[in-house]
């Protein structure tokens, strides 16, 4: 019996194994593209030269891509191709911009109403055509808002309003109770509201943006975070909140208690750490993604669950502290193989995860960490901005740099992802200053040597060697490989990128272009160190005292020059 | 949640967006200098009690380590009555002790360069290395039962030696340290969490904790040491349904916490050195910390 019935299982499992052989072409993912990549400064904006902008907002969405400083014009860009589609005027009288929205066809923008007075925030809400840049409704009043694919939730102290995106016309107002504090949070279809009253019940609605029914509602109750000893002076305000993803699943925290509910309102048994309830959660792919990092930082994880049965699909360590964004059916985050240890690699890796299987790669970009804050992405592009700055050796002022990446995928991935020298082209950096060079500051130093993981894989050779002095009283010196490029010309762009992102005071010296030394304050003191580069390699000599780093920076570029000569991927 | 760091947080300029809540995903910035140097010594410091950093985030996955009381064994396969869902000690600040000198050349190019975090941590781990004079443990405590009292919680002490002379680790202070009032001495006979000023009278008394299932309760400890050098764990008394079990709270990775009384004067003297590692003092001169 038992023989027999094995005959039809063997078939059906031949037939399976035929059938998930046929599709096999898995594609990899290898490498980031530039799609596109413009420039902006205090111009772009209608700002003059005197005006300080600290940073530029983004705001990405299939349809637009939103770009504002602080004051001035507002642009609306084609996520596709960067280009400028609407220009929204800038409106003196409202204030400071704090956030912005784009809506199916509207722009929403709340910003900060001057002359305030007292702590909480009174903000004032306007519309604007996307294509245009025309305004289409406001000013309204509002503390906070959120935005649907057609709706505005405004919260003031008394209500919560749902106004038209496009009209800002009211469509329903729902009052919050007295004594109860609101919160909200939107998804494509559907907005969050969660009510927090002077008796600790908390009232949950998922309400219907266009007529401000509730979908579903929810009663819960507020447990005070017990603390020991009692923490005199302790913060009254009650620690909640509510997040969504597009999908409309809704994610509530109260203090340390996570509530996780699917779009129609089921509660799902997702395993999340109270730590986590506060991150964003995103989806794609019908796969609600959220991370985890520990209070203080560290490393943490990203998991997908299943939004239906809220089972975890997949979990991936992140190594600290991260923006974390849903773009197509992709889930990418700033990766950092060595956070807070040291500044390397120099170049910045993105870590993409394919939603549905949790597939995960980790590729750089052509560009450094230092320039690379990752702002948001959609429809599959992954939008990059560079810190603004001022460059004073062609006059821009408050200067930053917003690049479209797509992932190229291939068949098969290549041996090397394209923007780094493959690892056989590394030097040794233990090779880089001889015994010779370090005896100019005493006899009987020793080298050691420190490997480095790139992208996850063990580089052959060391990255990283200290000089310990025979005395403990001696100069410590450390030289870092942080990047080979392909190219001279890539790593001359790339060094350059880091003098101005990564290193804060550089100080003058005459040791030609190849040397950059810099002066870091850190709590400790100050740090000295030297940025040498040598054709394609770049590096970077730290060393307990100035005198040492001018010392021993041009030894160090000497011996790249006579390293760098040609190479046939081995150590001699 | 460390409450100098909290402090930071909020001393902080307004970060622009409204958000009311705490965002602990976000890096504090940290000094003058660039953003990322500056974290990287902070983490660096942070990595001097490194074997409680990193295993902390271990700590949220398997970093409880309950024990029941006596007599209880035939039910040891039953879970706890509170797990500890975070386990950390408040690195900001404390001078480290090491037992013995640092002389091996594999040790001092630890001490003096720049090793990996695992390299640091287990270098600390050879050398025993106790903060000195005082030390903070965060438990967080997660209720497993339908309902249950937190009678007491006290330390217990496993190893008593003298204290340690072979180095110190000096950090440069980013943090600012909060008033400390409640606090267990570890040189008294039997240590118990008293307030500073009346340490005869324990503190755990004045408030009981009741837990239903998958509440949790936040313990700031502190605990003071002049006289020798400590290894010491933390034992909770938890009753429900009547009865009472004991459950022992150690540093994640299982290993008993660690503290120390200063010694008077130290073999070598190490600062913080601005490039990551440490660096001798050159006049170390007698060593005192307030409240020894």
């Amino acid at each position: 019996m038992r023989r027999l019935a094995g005959v039809p299982l063997l078939a059906l499992v031949t037939c399976l194994a035929l059938v998930s052989d046929a599709p096999a072409v898995v594609r990899k993912a290898v490498g980031w593209q530039a799609v596109w990549s413009a420039a902006f400064d205090n111009r772009s904006f209608g700002l003059t030269e005197d005006v300080f902008v600290y940073s530029h907002t983004l705001v990405p969405s299939e349809r637009a891509l939103a770009v504002a400083a602080r004051i001035g014009r507002i642009l609306i860009l084609e996520p596709v191709t960067g280009r400028v589609l609407s220009t929204v005027p800038a409106e003196p009288r409202l204030g400071d911009v704090r956030e912005l929205w784009v809506a199916d066809e509207a722009l929403v923008v709340l910003r900060e109403r001057p002359g305030r007075t007292g702590d909480e925030f009174e903000g004032v809400l306007t519309g604007y055509d996307l294509a245009t840049g025309q305004r289409l409704w406001g000013s309204r009043l509002a503390r906070e808002a959120v935005v649907t694919r057609r709706a505005v939730a405004a919260l003031t102290a008394s209500d919560v309003e749902l106004l038209d995106a496009r009209t800002g016309a009211t469509r329903a107002v729902m009052p919050i109770p007295q004594g109860c504090t609101a919160a909200a949070a939107a998804a494509d279809e559907l907005v969050a509201v969660l009510e927090l009253c002077a008796n600790d019940r908390v009232h949950l609605a998922a309400v219907d943006p266009e007529t401000g029914r509730p979908h579903w509602t929810r009663d819960l109750t507020y447990r005070r975070p017990q603390q020991w000893p009692p923490a005199e002076g302790t913060d009254p305000r009650r620690d909640v909140g509510v997040a969504t993803a597009a999908d409309g699943t809704v994610l509530v925290h109260l203090s340390e208690t996570p509530y996780l509910y699917a779009s129609d309102g089921r509660r799902l048994p997702a395993d999340i750490h109270g730590e986590a309830t506060r991150s964003p959660i995103v989806t794609g792919e019908g796969v609600a993604v959220y991370t985890s990092i520990p209070d203080g930082g560290g490393a943490g994880y990203v998991q997908g669950i299943d939004p239906a049965t809220g089972a975890i699909r997949w979990t991936r360590g992140v190594t600290g502290p991260t923006s974390f964004i849903a773009t197509g059916d992709l889930f990418v985050a700033e990766d950092r193989e060595y956070p807070g240890l040291e500044s390397w690699p120099l170049n910045a890796y993105l870590l993409a995860i394919d939603a549905a299987t949790g597939e995960a790669s980790e590729l750089p970009l052509p560009a450094t960490e230092g320039a690379t804050i990752l702002e948001g992405g959609a429809g599959g592009l992954v939008f990059v901005s560079t810190p603004t700055r001022d460059d004073d050796s062609t006059g821009v002022k408050n200067g930053t740099r917003i690049t479209a990446y797509r992932l190229v995928r291939a068949n098969r991935a290549p041996a090397n992802p394209p923007g780094v020298a493959p690892p056989a082209n590394w030097p040794d950096a233990c090779g880089l200053l001889t015994d010779r060079d370090l005896s100019l500051l005493a006899p009987g130093y020793l080298a050691y040597p420190h490997s480095r993981t790139l992208a996850g894989s063990p580089l052959p050779i060391p990255a990283v060697c200290d000089w310990i002095p025979p005395t403990d009283k001696g100069d410590v010196v450390s030289v870092s490989v942080i990047w080979t490029a392909p190219s001279t010309s890539e790593a001359q762009r790339l060094a350059a990128e880091e003098v101005r992102y990564g290193l804060a005071a550089t100080i003058k010296g005459r040791d030609g272009p190849d040397i950059v030394y810099y002066q870091l304050g850190l709590p400790a003191g100050n740090q000295y160190g030297a940025l040498v580069s040598v054709g394609p390699v770049i590096t970077k000599l730290v060393a307990s005292t100035p005198g040492t780093v001018r010392r021993l920076a041009p030894r160090l570029r000497d011996n790249l020059r006579t390293s760098a000569g040609p190479r046939h991927g081995h150590r001699s | 949640m460390p409450r100098a760091r909290r402090t930071k947080r909020d001393n902080s300029p307004a970060s622009g967006k409204k958000s009311p809540e705490r965002k602990p995903s976000e890096p504090v910035e940290e000094g003058a200098g660039g953003a990322r140097p500056g974290r990287a010594v902070l983490a660096w410091v942070a990595g001097i009690v490194g074997a409680v950093i990193v295993a902390a985030v271990g700590a949220v996955f398997t970093g409880w380590f309950g024990s029941l009381g006596p007599g209880a064994f035939d039910e040891i396969s039953r879970e706890a009555p509170v797990t500890a869902a975070y386990v950390k000690t408040i690195t900001d600040g404390p001078d480290l002790a090491l037992r013995e000198p640092v002389t091996a050349a594999q040790d001092r190019a630890i001490l003096l360069g720049r090793p990996d975090a695992a390299q640091h941590e287990a270098f600390l781990e050879r050398y025993r290395a106790a903060p000195v004079g005082e030390t903070r443990v965060i438990v967080v405590l997660n209720g497993n039962r339908a309902g249950l009292r937190i009678a007491d919680i006290r330390p217990r002490i496993v190893t008593r030696e003298p204290v340690p002379d072979g180095a110190l680790l000096s950090p440069a202070h980013a943090g600012e340290q909060g008033t400390i009032e409640v606090a267990a001495d570890l040189d008294r006979p039997t240590p118990r969490f008293t307030s500073v000023k009346d340490r005869d009278t324990p503190y755990f008394e004045t408030k009981q904790i009741d837990l239903v299932r998958d509440e949790r309760v936040t313990f700031i400890m502190t605990l003071t040491a002049c006289k020798a050098y400590y290894e010491f764990e933390l034992v909770a008394t938890v009753i429900s349904n009547g009865r009472a079990e004991q459950v022992v709270i150690r540093s994640p990775g299982g290993l008993p916490f660690r503290l120390t009384g200063p010694a008077r004067a130290y073999r070598t003297v190490y600062d913080e050195s601005s490039m990551g590692g440490w660096s001798v003092r050159s006049k170390p001169g007698k060593y005192r910390i307030e409240g020894c």
